[in-house]
């Protein structure tokens, strides 16, 4: 069971998600991110420190959740990325406009 | 030890899924000599076909599989196969758009693995996948 935790402070919201994110759980984080967006926080952080492991499904709610930020005139942000979440944003160009932030704290720094 | 078989049979749903992620995480622990890095890839290979096959099923009636994945020598061998409605896509398809939320999976699959193959064999969907081990 994927477990998601929202912290909301300065307009940031940092999701951390733990265990899979796919088909089964993709559509928890997309309202999550949705919630987090509508309640201020259009600057998303999502924290995958904890996150096992990600499918197309998953990337696919990081982009939906992309649009949803910029639209706010935010922005959503990856962080803490694992070895396998590295291997799919790579794998897919979405490293590109999902850059892989190594800590939290960088991710927020330039916000 | 090498040409070791581990087999799934079910009913196509979501949750099925996480089964499959459990016997291929088994399987790389159980085989500590082939490098992390092709078990990480076989499964994200297997989790893109899996869904995709879980997705039609969605459409259709109850829809079985077939999982078999064969730790060889010097590959990762994985037959799925399925009795729902027909593939018609294209397993070489590229990659779509940045912005787009979906159309990766199978792309993603075929990226990772050395061979990769779809036949239509009377009702069944027949998938192979291969991934050379890494030397």
């Amino acid at each position: 069971m994927t477990e998601i935790q929202m912290k909301l402070e300065d307009g940031v919201a940092v999701l951390a998600c733990e265990g899979r994110l796919n088909m089964v759980s993709a559509p928890r984080l997309k309202s999550a991110i949705e919630k987090a967006v509508d309640e201020g926080g259009t600057k998303v952080i999502v924290d995958l420190a904890e996150t096992t492991f990600i499918d197309s499904s998953g990337l696919g709610t990081l982009i939906a959740g992309l649009k949803r930020a910029r639209q706010a005139g935010g922005d959503l942000r990856v962080a803490c990325c694992g070895d396998q979440a590295v291997a799919v944003l790579c794998l897919t160009n979405l490293d590109r406009i999902l850059r892989p932030y190594p800590t939290i704290t960088a991710a927020r720094s330039d916000w | 030890m090498t040409g070791e078989t581990y087999a799934l049979r079910g009913t196509a749903h979501p949750e099925c899924l996480e089964e499959l992620h459990e016997l291929v995480g088994r399987a790389g622990k159980e085989h500590p000599e082939v490098p992390d890095l092709d078990f990480m890839l076989l499964e994200t290979a297997v989790i893109e076909v899996a869904g995709n096959v879980v997705e039609h099923a969605a459409a259709t009636n109850t829809v079985t599989f077939a999982f078999e994945l064969r730790v060889l020598s010097d590959a990762l061998d994985v037959r799925i196969d399925d009795d729902g409605p027909e593939f018609v896509g294209d397993l070489r398809v590229g990659m779509p758009g940045e912005l787009e939320e979906s159309g990766r999976g199978l792309p993603m699959a075929s990226s990772v693995l050395d061979e990769f193959t779809y036949t239509r064999d009377g009702s069944l969907n027949r998938w192979c996948l291969r991934r050379a081990v890494s030397v």
